[in-house]
């Protein structure tokens, strides 16, 4: 019940532009098995309302020791959308993630599934040029 | 069978909380929230019934109302650990 709650009023929180608080209110559940969906969905929203670059947020939350599936969607966005990526370091992220959080992130948002599919044409052209 | 068992134990907020959730899942929202306000009528604490009304209101555009119905019920929740 907390988290249907914390979620329904971290939204009305946020539509209200109490983002502070909105953020205080999802934060718990970003990592969480069945509440990170909902959660960093709210937080993308908090994020977008207040013209803050979700990528330089993400970077700077990972340097602070936060992580979890906003973060790293991201992080890998960004390292994809170089023109040169640095396949190996993605690789490593990647891999991690695997062990990190307990649930399958990566087939439960769209937004990864693109950057998956990003990151397999981006290995598959590397192979055959190489 | 929960409406039955709420005409025949009005004074059970539970009965009406259930019959509030009910209600909204047969898509009939306008008469789940008047269950709800009766259980929380019969008990002010029922959160069960808050939370189905605040998800009422929010869906309705009433933040506020939703907003307070929502803190109230996450205080108790915190307060019961």
């Amino acid at each position: 019940m907390r988290r249907v709650v914390s979620l329904n009023l971290a939204q009305l929180e946020c539509e209200a532009g109490r983002y502070d608080r909105a953020e205080a209110l999802v934060t718990p559940w970003l990592a969480d098995p069945v509440g990170w969906h909902q959660a960093g969905a709210i937080l993308e929203d908090v994020v977008a309302r207040q013209g803050i670059d979700p990528i330089a947020r993400a970077f700077q939350d990972l340097v602070g020791g936060r992580f979890t599936p906003f973060q790293v969607q991201h992080v890998l966005a960004a390292m994809l959308a170089d023109e040169e990526p640095e396949l190996e370091a993605i690789a490593e992220v990647v891999e991690a993630l695997f062990g990190r959080f307990p649930f399958d992130f990566g087939e439960a948002l769209p937004v990864l599934d693109g950057l998956w599919g990003r990151f397999e044409g981006v290995m598959r052209g590397r192979g055959e040029a190489g | 069978m929960v409406i039955t068992a709420s005409a025949r134990n009005p004074g059970d907020a539970d009965l009406w909380a259930a019959m509030g959730d009910l209600t909204v899942h047969a898509g009939d929202v306008e008469k789940g929230a008047n269950a709800f306000k009766q259980a929380l009528g019969l008990d002010p604490d029922n959160m069960r019934a808050a939370l189905g009304l605040a998800t009422f209101y929010a869906m309705g555009g009433h933040h506020d109302e939703a907003r307070a119905l929502f803190e109230q019920v996450l205080a108790r929740v915190d307060a019961a650990g």
